[in-house]
Protein backbone atom coordinates (compact mmCIF):
# COMPACT_ATOMS: atom_id res chain seq x y z
CA UNK A 1 0.00 0.00 0.00
CA UNK A 2 2.64 2.60 0.54
CA UNK A 3 6.39 2.12 -0.70
CA UNK A 4 7.33 3.99 2.80
CA UNK A 5 6.33 5.37 6.36
CA UNK A 6 8.20 8.87 7.13
CA UNK A 7 8.16 9.52 10.63
CA UNK A 8 9.11 12.60 12.18
CA UNK A 9 10.96 12.23 15.31
CA UNK A 10 8.36 14.28 17.73
CA UNK A 11 5.79 11.80 17.10
CA UNK A 12 7.16 8.89 16.85
CA UNK A 13 6.50 7.64 20.21
CA UNK A 14 2.75 8.33 19.79
CA UNK A 15 0.61 5.37 20.38
CA UNK A 16 -1.36 6.73 17.23
CA UNK A 17 2.07 6.15 15.22
CA UNK A 18 2.88 2.91 16.91
CA UNK A 19 0.16 1.63 16.05
CA UNK A 20 0.61 2.30 12.60
CA UNK A 21 4.03 1.20 12.07
CA UNK A 22 3.02 -2.04 13.80
CA UNK A 23 0.89 -2.62 11.39
CA UNK A 24 3.51 -2.27 8.20
CA UNK A 25 6.55 -3.14 10.23
CA UNK A 26 7.76 -5.14 7.03
CA UNK A 27 7.88 -1.55 4.94
CA UNK A 28 10.68 0.78 4.90
CA UNK A 29 10.20 2.97 8.29
CA UNK A 30 12.43 5.97 8.32
CA UNK A 31 12.66 9.25 10.38
CA UNK A 32 12.95 12.90 9.22
CA UNK A 33 12.66 16.04 10.94
CA UNK A 34 9.43 17.42 9.81
CA UNK A 35 7.41 16.31 6.55
CA UNK A 36 8.21 19.04 4.68
CA UNK A 37 11.80 17.73 3.62
CA UNK A 38 10.01 14.61 1.80
CA UNK A 39 6.45 16.60 0.88
CA UNK A 40 7.58 20.25 0.38
CA UNK A 41 10.94 19.22 -1.76
CA UNK A 42 11.72 21.25 -5.23
CA UNK A 43 12.39 18.54 -8.67
CA UNK A 44 9.47 15.82 -7.26
CA UNK A 45 7.25 14.52 -9.94
CA UNK A 46 3.51 13.55 -8.70
CA UNK A 47 2.57 11.57 -12.02
CA UNK A 48 5.76 9.23 -10.97
CA UNK A 49 5.68 9.54 -7.24
CA UNK A 50 1.70 8.14 -7.48
CA UNK A 51 3.23 5.10 -8.81
CA UNK A 52 4.86 4.20 -5.33
CA UNK A 53 3.89 7.08 -2.62
CA UNK A 54 4.92 6.88 1.06
CA UNK A 55 2.85 7.63 4.07
CA UNK A 56 4.10 10.63 5.98
CA UNK A 57 3.51 10.41 9.43
CA UNK A 58 4.05 14.63 11.29
CA UNK A 59 2.47 16.59 13.67
CA UNK A 60 0.83 20.53 12.37
CA UNK A 61 0.61 23.31 13.36
CA UNK A 62 -0.55 26.63 13.48
CA UNK A 63 -3.84 27.38 12.25
CA UNK A 64 -5.86 23.85 12.55
CA UNK A 65 -8.86 24.74 11.41
CA UNK A 66 -9.76 27.57 8.63
CA UNK A 67 -12.34 29.59 7.10
CA UNK A 68 -13.69 27.69 3.75
CA UNK A 69 -12.80 28.84 0.52
CA UNK A 70 -15.93 31.01 -0.69
CA UNK A 71 -18.82 29.23 -2.24
CA UNK A 72 -17.26 26.15 -0.70
CA UNK A 73 -20.76 23.64 0.88
CA UNK A 74 -23.65 24.82 1.61
CA UNK A 75 -25.43 27.83 3.41
CA UNK A 76 -26.09 28.11 7.23
CA UNK A 77 -23.70 29.71 9.40
CA UNK A 78 -20.15 30.34 9.53
CA UNK A 79 -18.04 27.55 7.48
CA UNK A 80 -15.05 26.19 8.14
CA UNK A 81 -12.48 22.87 7.07
CA UNK A 82 -9.58 20.98 8.38
CA UNK A 83 -7.64 18.49 6.92
CA UNK A 84 -6.11 15.64 9.03
CA UNK A 85 -4.50 14.48 5.58
CA UNK A 86 -3.20 15.59 2.47
CA UNK A 87 -3.16 13.81 -0.69
CA UNK A 88 -5.78 10.60 -1.71
CA UNK A 89 -5.04 7.16 -2.07
CA UNK A 90 -7.67 7.46 -5.23
CA UNK A 91 -6.28 9.14 -8.58
CA UNK A 92 -8.56 11.40 -10.09
CA UNK A 93 -7.60 13.06 -12.83
CA UNK A 94 -9.17 15.87 -12.50
CA UNK A 95 -8.07 16.33 -9.03
CA UNK A 96 -7.30 19.63 -8.33
CA UNK A 97 -4.25 18.24 -5.49
CA UNK A 98 -2.05 17.21 -8.17
CA UNK A 99 -1.56 20.76 -9.45
CA UNK A 100 -1.69 21.98 -5.56
CA UNK A 101 1.15 20.01 -4.56
CA UNK A 102 4.69 18.75 -5.54
CA UNK A 103 4.17 15.14 -3.89
CA UNK A 104 2.33 12.35 -4.33
CA UNK A 105 3.21 11.26 -0.64
CA UNK A 106 0.11 11.14 1.87
CA UNK A 107 0.78 13.37 4.89
CA UNK A 108 -1.19 12.08 7.86
CA UNK A 109 -1.36 14.61 11.03
CA UNK A 110 -1.62 12.58 13.92
CA UNK A 111 -1.90 15.40 16.39
CA UNK A 112 -5.75 15.12 16.00
CA UNK A 113 -6.51 15.91 20.10
CA UNK A 114 -4.82 19.50 18.52
CA UNK A 115 -7.30 19.63 16.12
CA UNK A 116 -10.19 18.77 18.59
CA UNK A 117 -9.18 21.13 20.80
CA UNK A 118 -9.49 23.63 17.95
CA UNK A 119 -12.53 22.82 16.62
CA UNK A 120 -14.02 22.81 19.62
CA UNK A 121 -12.95 26.26 20.37
CA UNK A 122 -14.07 27.79 16.81
CA UNK A 123 -17.08 26.36 17.65
CA UNK A 124 -17.41 27.28 21.11
CA UNK A 125 -16.33 31.28 19.54
CA UNK A 126 -19.06 31.05 16.92
CA UNK A 127 -22.02 32.97 17.51
CA UNK A 128 -24.09 30.94 15.33
CA UNK A 129 -23.97 26.96 14.64
CA UNK A 130 -20.74 26.32 12.52
CA UNK A 131 -20.04 24.04 9.90
CA UNK A 132 -16.72 22.25 9.61
CA UNK A 133 -15.97 20.48 6.16
CA UNK A 134 -13.31 17.51 6.57
CA UNK A 135 -11.94 16.54 2.87
CA UNK A 136 -11.03 19.42 0.94
CA UNK A 137 -7.12 18.14 1.29
CA UNK A 138 -7.68 14.69 0.70
CA UNK A 139 -10.47 11.83 1.18
CA UNK A 140 -11.51 11.77 4.61
CA UNK A 141 -12.79 7.68 4.63
CA UNK A 142 -10.05 6.32 2.11
CA UNK A 143 -7.40 5.83 4.41
CA UNK A 144 -9.89 4.90 7.67
CA UNK A 145 -8.79 1.79 7.97
CA UNK A 146 -5.63 3.34 9.06
CA UNK A 147 -6.03 6.77 10.26
CA UNK A 148 -9.11 5.99 12.51
CA UNK A 149 -10.48 9.59 11.59
CA UNK A 150 -13.93 8.79 12.33
CA UNK A 151 -13.46 6.97 15.62
CA UNK A 152 -11.92 9.82 16.55
CA UNK A 153 -13.88 12.65 15.03
CA UNK A 154 -17.22 11.87 15.08
CA UNK A 155 -17.41 11.38 19.39
CA UNK A 156 -15.71 15.04 18.69
CA UNK A 157 -18.48 16.37 17.27
CA UNK A 158 -21.13 14.57 18.78
CA UNK A 159 -20.47 16.51 21.81
CA UNK A 160 -20.73 19.76 19.72
CA UNK A 161 -24.26 19.28 18.61
CA UNK A 162 -24.20 23.37 17.28
CA UNK A 163 -21.54 21.73 15.00
CA UNK A 164 -22.25 20.46 11.56
CA UNK A 165 -19.44 18.05 10.31
CA UNK A 166 -19.40 17.36 6.30
CA UNK A 167 -17.01 14.61 5.88
CA UNK A 168 -16.74 15.02 2.14
CA UNK A 169 -15.78 11.27 0.52
CA UNK A 170 -15.63 8.67 -2.56
CA UNK A 171 -14.62 6.14 -0.18
CA UNK A 172 -16.65 3.20 0.76
CA UNK A 173 -14.75 3.05 4.06
CA UNK A 174 -18.25 3.08 5.87
CA UNK A 175 -17.33 0.37 8.94
CA UNK A 176 -16.17 2.70 11.89
CA UNK A 177 -19.28 5.30 10.94
CA UNK A 178 -22.26 2.32 10.81
CA UNK A 179 -20.08 1.03 14.53
CA UNK A 180 -21.34 4.53 15.95
CA UNK A 181 -24.61 5.27 16.93
CA UNK A 182 -25.67 8.36 14.49
CA UNK A 183 -26.30 11.97 15.51
CA UNK A 184 -27.62 14.72 13.73
CA UNK A 185 -24.84 17.24 13.24
CA UNK A 186 -22.81 15.11 10.77
CA UNK A 187 -23.26 14.59 6.50
CA UNK A 188 -21.10 12.44 4.74
CA UNK A 189 -21.33 14.06 1.78
CA UNK A 190 -20.57 11.24 -1.39
CA UNK A 191 -19.17 12.73 -4.88
CA UNK A 192 -20.19 11.58 -8.08
CA UNK A 193 -19.38 11.95 -11.47
CA UNK A 194 -21.60 10.25 -14.92
CA UNK A 195 -20.53 6.60 -15.55
CA UNK A 196 -18.69 7.78 -17.79
CA UNK A 197 -16.52 10.43 -16.82
CA UNK A 198 -16.09 8.26 -13.33
CA UNK A 199 -14.72 5.12 -15.56
CA UNK A 200 -12.34 7.40 -17.51
CA UNK A 201 -11.37 9.92 -14.66
CA UNK A 202 -11.67 8.42 -11.39
CA UNK A 203 -8.70 6.07 -11.64
CA UNK A 204 -9.15 3.72 -8.00
CA UNK A 205 -12.31 4.99 -6.95
CA UNK A 206 -14.96 3.00 -5.42
CA UNK A 207 -17.46 1.96 -8.53
CA UNK A 208 -20.92 4.18 -8.60
CA UNK A 209 -22.73 1.35 -7.30
CA UNK A 210 -20.56 0.64 -4.27
CA UNK A 211 -20.76 4.44 -3.53
CA UNK A 212 -24.71 4.21 -3.98
CA UNK A 213 -24.85 1.03 -1.96
CA UNK A 214 -22.55 2.40 0.62
CA UNK A 215 -24.79 5.38 1.00
CA UNK A 216 -27.81 3.37 1.58
CA UNK A 217 -26.87 1.58 4.31
CA UNK A 218 -25.34 4.66 6.13
CA UNK A 219 -29.18 6.02 5.49
CA UNK A 220 -30.63 2.74 6.96
CA UNK A 221 -28.64 3.28 10.15
CA UNK A 222 -29.90 6.76 10.45
CA UNK A 223 -27.26 9.11 9.04
CA UNK A 224 -27.14 12.22 7.06
CA UNK A 225 -26.30 11.94 3.63
CA UNK A 226 -25.76 14.34 0.75
CA UNK A 227 -25.03 13.93 -2.52
CA UNK A 228 -22.29 15.92 -4.72
CA UNK A 229 -22.16 16.33 -8.08
CA UNK A 230 -18.68 17.49 -9.28
CA UNK A 231 -16.60 17.79 -11.30
CA UNK A 232 -19.26 18.32 -14.10
CA UNK A 233 -17.03 17.69 -17.04
CA UNK A 234 -18.57 18.53 -20.47
CA UNK A 235 -19.91 16.05 -22.77
CA UNK A 236 -21.94 15.46 -25.72
CA UNK A 237 -24.31 13.22 -23.59
CA UNK A 238 -24.06 14.87 -20.52
CA UNK A 239 -27.79 15.09 -19.59
CA UNK A 240 -28.62 11.57 -20.73
CA UNK A 241 -25.54 10.65 -18.83
CA UNK A 242 -26.63 12.61 -15.43
CA UNK A 243 -30.06 10.88 -16.09
CA UNK A 244 -28.70 7.77 -15.92
CA UNK A 245 -26.79 8.37 -12.79
CA UNK A 246 -29.65 10.16 -10.86
CA UNK A 247 -32.32 7.81 -11.86
CA UNK A 248 -29.74 4.94 -10.08
CA UNK A 249 -29.46 6.99 -7.19
CA UNK A 250 -32.63 8.45 -6.45
CA UNK A 251 -34.35 4.96 -6.50
CA UNK A 252 -32.49 3.81 -4.03
CA UNK A 253 -32.14 5.95 -1.73
CA UNK A 254 -34.59 7.77 0.54
CA UNK A 255 -34.83 11.24 -1.04
CA UNK A 256 -36.71 13.20 2.15
CA UNK A 257 -34.05 12.67 3.72
CA UNK A 258 -31.12 13.58 1.98
CA UNK A 259 -29.85 16.43 3.69
CA UNK A 260 -28.36 18.64 0.60
CA UNK A 261 -27.46 17.83 -3.20
CA UNK A 262 -25.25 19.97 -5.23
CA UNK A 263 -23.53 20.41 -8.67
CA UNK A 264 -20.52 22.12 -9.18
CA UNK A 265 -18.71 22.41 -12.68
CA UNK A 266 -14.69 21.73 -13.43
CA UNK A 267 -12.51 24.51 -11.96
CA UNK A 268 -9.55 25.08 -10.24
CA UNK A 269 -7.08 27.85 -9.66
CA UNK A 270 -5.10 28.39 -13.17
CA UNK A 271 -1.81 27.96 -12.25
CA UNK A 272 -2.66 24.50 -10.32
CA UNK A 273 -4.06 23.60 -13.82
CA UNK A 274 -0.79 24.71 -15.71
CA UNK A 275 1.19 22.68 -12.64
CA UNK A 276 -1.45 19.85 -14.13
CA UNK A 277 -0.70 20.14 -17.38
CA UNK A 278 2.81 19.97 -17.08
CA UNK A 279 2.26 16.45 -15.32
CA UNK A 280 -0.18 14.94 -17.92
CA UNK A 281 0.74 16.92 -20.82
CA UNK A 282 -0.61 13.90 -23.31
CA UNK A 283 -4.21 13.51 -20.90
CA UNK A 284 -6.96 14.38 -22.99
CA UNK A 285 -8.87 16.52 -20.62
CA UNK A 286 -6.10 18.92 -20.24
CA UNK A 287 -5.81 19.23 -24.10
CA UNK A 288 -9.57 20.43 -24.07
CA UNK A 289 -10.57 24.34 -24.86
CA UNK A 290 -10.97 26.43 -21.42
CA UNK A 291 -11.78 29.63 -20.36
CA UNK A 292 -10.30 31.47 -17.55
CA UNK A 293 -12.39 34.05 -15.16
CA UNK A 294 -10.95 35.67 -11.97
CA UNK A 295 -7.84 33.25 -12.03
CA UNK A 296 -10.23 29.93 -11.88
CA UNK A 297 -10.19 27.53 -15.30
CA UNK A 298 -12.84 26.04 -16.03
CA UNK A 299 -13.31 23.88 -19.74
CA UNK A 300 -15.15 25.74 -22.59
CA UNK A 301 -18.75 24.60 -23.73
CA UNK A 302 -20.33 26.08 -26.83
CA UNK A 303 -23.78 25.34 -24.27
CA UNK A 304 -25.39 29.05 -23.42
CA UNK A 305 -26.01 27.88 -20.13
CA UNK A 306 -24.89 24.19 -19.73
CA UNK A 307 -25.63 23.80 -15.86
CA UNK A 308 -29.08 24.78 -15.78
CA UNK A 309 -30.40 22.30 -17.65
CA UNK A 310 -28.47 19.64 -15.52
CA UNK A 311 -30.11 21.77 -12.45
CA UNK A 312 -33.67 21.22 -13.85
CA UNK A 313 -32.93 17.71 -14.12
CA UNK A 314 -31.76 17.27 -10.64
CA UNK A 315 -34.84 19.24 -9.45
CA UNK A 316 -36.91 16.76 -10.94
CA UNK A 317 -36.13 14.79 -8.31
CA UNK A 318 -35.19 16.84 -4.96
CA UNK A 319 -36.58 19.58 -3.46
CA UNK A 320 -35.65 23.21 -4.52
CA UNK A 321 -35.11 23.59 -0.96
CA UNK A 322 -32.43 20.35 -0.80
CA UNK A 323 -30.43 21.93 -3.50
CA UNK A 324 -27.26 24.56 -3.93
CA UNK A 325 -24.46 25.17 -6.89
CA UNK A 326 -21.27 25.38 -5.78
CA UNK A 327 -19.41 28.28 -6.75
CA UNK B 1 19.15 -7.85 -22.01
CA UNK B 2 17.50 -4.04 -22.64
CA UNK B 3 20.03 -1.83 -23.38
CA UNK B 4 19.04 1.27 -21.08
CA UNK B 5 18.57 3.90 -23.57
CA UNK B 6 18.31 6.71 -20.47
CA UNK B 7 20.02 5.62 -17.44
CA UNK B 8 23.26 6.95 -16.26
CA UNK B 9 25.29 5.13 -14.32
CA UNK B 10 28.09 6.69 -11.48
CA UNK B 11 30.27 4.31 -9.87
CA UNK B 12 33.44 5.10 -8.08
CA UNK B 13 35.85 3.25 -9.23
CA UNK B 14 37.25 1.57 -12.23
CA UNK B 15 37.13 -1.98 -10.55
CA UNK B 16 33.52 -1.63 -9.38
CA UNK B 17 32.80 -0.84 -12.75
CA UNK B 18 34.50 -3.29 -14.30
CA UNK B 19 31.71 -5.96 -14.73
CA UNK B 20 28.72 -3.22 -15.42
CA UNK B 21 31.05 -2.32 -18.17
CA UNK B 22 30.74 -5.85 -19.46
CA UNK B 23 26.73 -6.78 -18.46
CA UNK B 24 25.55 -3.56 -20.59
CA UNK B 25 27.79 -3.52 -23.24
CA UNK B 26 29.64 -0.63 -22.60
CA UNK B 27 32.37 0.85 -24.37
CA UNK B 28 34.97 3.74 -23.89
CA UNK B 29 33.62 7.10 -24.96
CA UNK B 30 35.68 9.79 -23.37
CA UNK B 31 38.90 9.76 -21.00
CA UNK B 32 39.54 13.07 -20.40
CA UNK B 33 38.77 14.64 -16.96
CA UNK B 34 36.37 11.45 -16.19
CA UNK B 35 36.73 8.02 -18.25
CA UNK B 36 32.77 7.80 -19.49
CA UNK B 37 31.75 4.73 -21.05
CA UNK B 38 28.56 4.72 -23.55
CA UNK B 39 26.61 1.35 -25.11
CA UNK B 40 24.61 2.48 -28.39
CA UNK B 41 21.63 2.54 -26.76
CA UNK B 42 22.59 5.59 -25.03
CA UNK B 43 23.59 3.72 -21.40
CA UNK B 44 25.96 6.14 -20.46
CA UNK B 45 28.70 4.91 -17.09
CA UNK B 46 31.03 7.59 -15.65
CA UNK B 47 34.18 6.61 -13.28
CA UNK B 48 34.15 9.73 -10.68
CA UNK B 49 36.50 8.65 -8.75
CA UNK B 50 36.56 8.49 -4.69
CA UNK B 51 35.09 10.71 -2.16
CA UNK B 52 31.78 13.55 -2.08
CA UNK B 53 33.37 15.76 -4.28
CA UNK B 54 34.88 13.67 -7.32
CA UNK B 55 30.84 12.41 -6.90
CA UNK B 56 29.48 15.14 -7.75
CA UNK B 57 31.93 16.43 -9.74
CA UNK B 58 31.34 13.30 -12.10
CA UNK B 59 27.62 13.67 -11.79
CA UNK B 60 27.56 17.32 -13.39
CA UNK B 61 30.28 16.76 -15.61
CA UNK B 62 28.29 13.75 -17.48
CA UNK B 63 25.19 15.81 -16.74
CA UNK B 64 26.44 18.68 -18.41
CA UNK B 65 27.18 16.45 -21.56
CA UNK B 66 23.57 15.83 -21.87
CA UNK B 67 22.20 19.34 -21.20
CA UNK B 68 20.52 19.41 -24.92
CA UNK B 69 18.94 16.49 -24.30
CA UNK B 70 15.20 16.73 -24.50
CA UNK B 71 14.79 13.75 -22.94
CA UNK B 72 15.28 13.37 -19.11
CA UNK B 73 17.41 10.47 -18.13
CA UNK B 74 17.55 8.30 -14.71
CA UNK B 75 20.64 8.27 -12.11
CA UNK B 76 21.95 5.25 -10.67
CA UNK B 77 24.98 5.13 -8.19
CA UNK B 78 26.33 1.72 -7.54
CA UNK B 79 29.26 0.73 -5.29
CA UNK B 80 30.04 -1.20 -2.44
CA UNK B 81 29.14 -0.08 1.10
CA UNK B 82 29.92 -0.80 4.67
CA UNK B 83 27.09 -1.58 7.42
CA UNK B 84 27.53 -2.32 10.85
CA UNK B 85 24.27 -5.40 10.35
CA UNK B 86 24.07 -6.05 6.81
CA UNK B 87 24.89 -9.52 5.24
CA UNK B 88 27.83 -9.10 3.16
CA UNK B 89 26.67 -9.28 -0.26
CA UNK B 90 23.19 -7.50 0.29
CA UNK B 91 22.15 -5.23 -2.34
CA UNK B 92 20.20 -2.29 -0.56
CA UNK B 93 18.74 0.66 -1.99
CA UNK B 94 19.45 3.97 0.14
CA UNK B 95 16.20 5.33 1.77
CA UNK B 96 18.36 8.10 3.29
CA UNK B 97 21.41 9.78 2.81
CA UNK B 98 22.98 11.75 5.61
CA UNK B 99 26.53 13.54 4.50
CA UNK B 100 28.49 13.33 7.69
CA UNK B 101 30.52 16.08 8.26
CA UNK B 102 27.81 18.67 6.83
CA UNK B 103 24.54 16.68 8.53
CA UNK B 104 22.55 17.28 5.58
CA UNK B 105 20.07 15.10 4.77
CA UNK B 106 18.84 13.53 1.47
CA UNK B 107 15.26 11.16 1.43
CA UNK B 108 15.32 9.35 -2.19
CA UNK B 109 11.71 8.32 -3.10
CA UNK B 110 11.46 3.98 -3.12
CA UNK B 111 10.71 3.37 -6.50
CA UNK B 112 12.49 -0.33 -6.71
CA UNK B 113 9.95 -3.31 -5.77
CA UNK B 114 11.75 -6.38 -3.57
CA UNK B 115 14.76 -5.16 -2.86
CA UNK B 116 16.06 -3.82 0.91
CA UNK B 117 16.71 -0.49 1.55
CA UNK B 118 18.99 1.32 4.50
CA UNK B 119 20.14 4.67 5.10
CA UNK B 120 23.03 5.86 4.33
CA UNK B 121 25.88 7.85 5.84
CA UNK B 122 28.79 9.64 3.80
CA UNK B 123 31.79 9.75 4.79
CA UNK B 124 35.07 11.59 4.22
CA UNK B 125 36.71 8.80 5.40
CA UNK B 126 36.82 5.59 5.92
CA UNK B 127 34.43 4.07 8.68
CA UNK B 128 35.59 0.99 10.54
CA UNK B 129 33.38 1.39 13.76
CA UNK B 130 30.38 0.99 12.15
CA UNK B 131 28.87 3.02 14.90
CA UNK B 132 25.12 2.95 13.45
CA UNK B 133 23.23 0.60 12.02
CA UNK B 134 23.50 2.21 8.47
CA UNK B 135 25.36 1.88 5.71
CA UNK B 136 28.68 3.53 5.11
CA UNK B 137 30.08 4.78 2.08
CA UNK B 138 31.95 8.15 0.72
CA UNK B 139 29.65 9.52 -2.48
CA UNK B 140 26.66 9.26 -2.45
CA UNK B 141 25.55 12.79 -0.76
CA UNK B 142 27.62 14.32 -3.79
CA UNK B 143 26.47 11.89 -5.97
CA UNK B 144 22.82 12.79 -5.14
CA UNK B 145 23.73 16.88 -4.82
CA UNK B 146 24.79 16.44 -8.50
CA UNK B 147 22.28 14.34 -10.28
CA UNK B 148 19.31 16.53 -9.15
CA UNK B 149 20.27 19.11 -10.61
CA UNK B 150 19.32 17.29 -13.96
CA UNK B 151 16.59 15.54 -12.88
CA UNK B 152 13.50 14.60 -11.02
CA UNK B 153 14.26 13.15 -7.73
CA UNK B 154 12.39 10.03 -8.46
CA UNK B 155 14.95 8.88 -11.25
CA UNK B 156 17.76 9.58 -9.20
CA UNK B 157 18.69 6.13 -6.95
CA UNK B 158 21.65 4.63 -4.90
CA UNK B 159 22.12 0.92 -4.96
CA UNK B 160 24.56 -0.18 -2.08
CA UNK B 161 26.59 -3.12 -2.01
CA UNK B 162 28.13 -4.64 1.60
CA UNK B 163 31.47 -5.88 0.90
CA UNK B 164 32.04 -5.43 4.83
CA UNK B 165 30.45 -5.33 8.33
CA UNK B 166 31.11 -5.41 12.15
CA UNK B 167 32.13 -9.29 11.61
CA UNK B 168 33.92 -8.87 8.25
CA UNK B 169 36.48 -5.92 8.12
CA UNK B 170 37.36 -3.74 5.48
CA UNK B 171 40.92 -5.45 5.66
CA UNK B 172 38.94 -8.73 4.11
CA UNK B 173 37.95 -7.22 1.25
CA UNK B 174 39.86 -7.27 -1.88
CA UNK B 175 39.86 -6.97 -5.01
CA UNK B 176 38.50 -10.89 -6.07
CA UNK B 177 35.79 -10.09 -3.21
CA UNK B 178 34.52 -7.07 -4.85
CA UNK B 179 34.37 -8.51 -7.87
CA UNK B 180 32.35 -11.43 -6.72
CA UNK B 181 29.93 -9.34 -4.75
CA UNK B 182 29.11 -7.57 -7.93
CA UNK B 183 28.16 -10.76 -9.62
CA UNK B 184 26.36 -12.60 -7.61
CA UNK B 185 24.41 -8.96 -7.47
CA UNK B 186 23.60 -9.22 -11.14
CA UNK B 187 20.29 -9.66 -11.56
CA UNK B 188 19.23 -7.04 -8.67
CA UNK B 189 21.31 -4.52 -10.74
CA UNK B 190 19.78 -5.58 -13.97
CA UNK B 191 16.27 -5.59 -11.96
CA UNK B 192 16.61 -2.10 -10.87
CA UNK B 193 17.53 -0.63 -13.90
CA UNK B 194 14.68 -2.20 -15.72
CA UNK B 195 12.46 -0.28 -13.27
CA UNK B 196 14.26 2.73 -13.31
CA UNK B 197 14.16 2.51 -17.62
CA UNK B 198 10.56 2.35 -17.06
CA UNK B 199 9.95 5.34 -14.88
CA UNK B 200 12.09 7.50 -16.79
CA UNK B 201 9.87 5.81 -20.37
CA UNK B 202 7.16 6.83 -18.53
CA UNK B 203 8.35 10.44 -17.64
CA UNK B 204 9.82 11.05 -21.40
CA UNK B 205 6.81 9.22 -23.09
CA UNK B 206 4.36 11.82 -21.46
CA UNK B 207 6.65 14.51 -22.76
CA UNK B 208 6.94 12.91 -25.92
CA UNK B 209 6.68 15.15 -29.44
CA UNK B 210 6.28 13.25 -33.14
CA UNK B 211 8.29 13.74 -36.21
CA UNK B 212 5.62 16.00 -37.47
CA UNK B 213 6.57 18.76 -33.99
CA UNK B 214 9.93 18.74 -35.85
CA UNK B 215 8.68 18.98 -39.36
CA UNK B 216 6.63 22.10 -38.28
CA UNK B 217 9.27 23.61 -36.33
CA UNK B 218 11.39 23.49 -39.43
CA UNK B 219 9.03 25.36 -41.67
CA UNK B 220 8.68 28.39 -40.33
CA UNK B 221 11.28 30.59 -38.04
CA UNK B 222 9.68 30.40 -34.47
CA UNK B 223 10.65 32.59 -30.97
CA UNK B 224 11.41 30.42 -28.00
CA UNK B 225 8.01 31.46 -26.94
CA UNK B 226 6.29 30.23 -30.25
CA UNK B 227 8.62 26.98 -29.68
CA UNK B 228 6.59 26.08 -26.55
CA UNK B 229 3.70 27.31 -27.69
CA UNK B 230 4.03 24.96 -30.96
CA UNK B 231 5.19 21.78 -28.70
CA UNK B 232 1.80 22.32 -26.66
CA UNK B 233 -0.51 22.61 -29.48
CA UNK B 234 1.34 18.87 -30.84
CA UNK B 235 0.69 17.61 -27.32
CA UNK B 236 -2.77 18.99 -27.22
CA UNK B 237 -3.67 17.15 -30.90
CA UNK B 238 -1.93 13.95 -29.61
CA UNK B 239 -3.87 14.13 -26.76
CA UNK B 240 -7.19 14.77 -28.41
CA UNK B 241 -6.36 11.93 -31.01
CA UNK B 242 -6.09 14.68 -33.70
CA UNK B 243 -2.92 14.04 -34.98
CA UNK B 244 -4.21 13.16 -38.86
CA UNK B 245 -4.93 16.79 -38.64
CA UNK B 246 -1.54 17.67 -37.79
CA UNK B 247 0.16 15.93 -41.17
CA UNK B 248 -2.72 17.92 -42.81
CA UNK B 249 -1.70 20.96 -41.74
CA UNK B 250 1.90 19.93 -42.70
CA UNK B 251 0.70 20.29 -45.85
CA UNK B 252 0.00 24.07 -46.21
CA UNK B 253 2.65 26.71 -46.93
CA UNK B 254 3.05 29.22 -43.66
CA UNK B 255 4.06 33.00 -44.24
CA UNK B 256 5.00 33.31 -40.39
CA UNK B 257 5.07 31.84 -37.46
CA UNK B 258 1.88 33.48 -36.30
CA UNK B 259 0.06 32.43 -39.11
CA UNK B 260 0.74 28.71 -38.29
CA UNK B 261 -0.13 29.33 -34.92
CA UNK B 262 -3.31 30.60 -35.28
CA UNK B 263 -3.96 28.25 -38.04
CA UNK B 264 -3.44 25.49 -35.03
CA UNK B 265 -5.44 27.07 -32.81
CA UNK B 266 -8.29 27.63 -34.49
CA UNK B 267 -8.25 24.13 -35.85
CA UNK B 268 -8.25 22.81 -32.46
CA UNK B 269 -11.34 24.43 -31.27
CA UNK B 270 -13.64 23.45 -33.99
S1 LIG C 1 -11.33 11.21 -4.41
FE1 LIG C 1 -11.21 13.44 -4.29
S2 LIG C 1 -9.29 13.87 -3.26
FE2 LIG C 1 -9.20 11.76 -3.96
S3 LIG C 1 -8.18 11.84 -5.97
FE3 LIG C 1 -10.39 11.90 -6.31
S4 LIG C 1 -10.90 14.09 -6.41
FE4 LIG C 1 -8.86 13.92 -5.45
Amino acid sequence: MFSAIYIEEEVRCEDRVQEILARFSEIPQIECERYGEIFNRNAQNFRLQKKSPALILAKKYGNLVLTSPEGYGFQGGQSFYFSHMLNCIYDCRYCFLQGMYRSANYVLFVNYEDFAAQLESVSTDSDQSAIFYSGYDCDSLALEPISKFCEYFLPVFKRTPNSILEIRTKSTQIRSILETESFENCVIAMSFTAHGASQQFEHKVPSIAKRIEALLKLQQAGWRIALRFEPIIWESQLIKNYQKLFDEIFATLDIEKIHSVSIGEFRMPSSFYKNIVKLYPDEALFARETEISDGMISLATKEVEPLQELEQLLLGYISAEQYYRCA
Amino acid sequence: MNNYSDINLVIAHKLEAELLINWFELELDESNEFRIYRNSAGMQAIVAGMGVDRAKAGTEYLGDRDAQSERSRAWLNIGIAGHQSAKIGSCLSAHKITHRSSGSTRFPALVFTNIATTEVVTVDEPEIEYPEDVAYEMEAAGFWDGALKYSTLELVQCLKIISDNKEHSTEKVTKDSILALMASKQAQIVDCCNQLQALADAYNGANALGTTYERLLSSVHLTVTQQNQLKRLCQRYAALGREEELQQILTHKFQSSKELLTQMNEQIKG
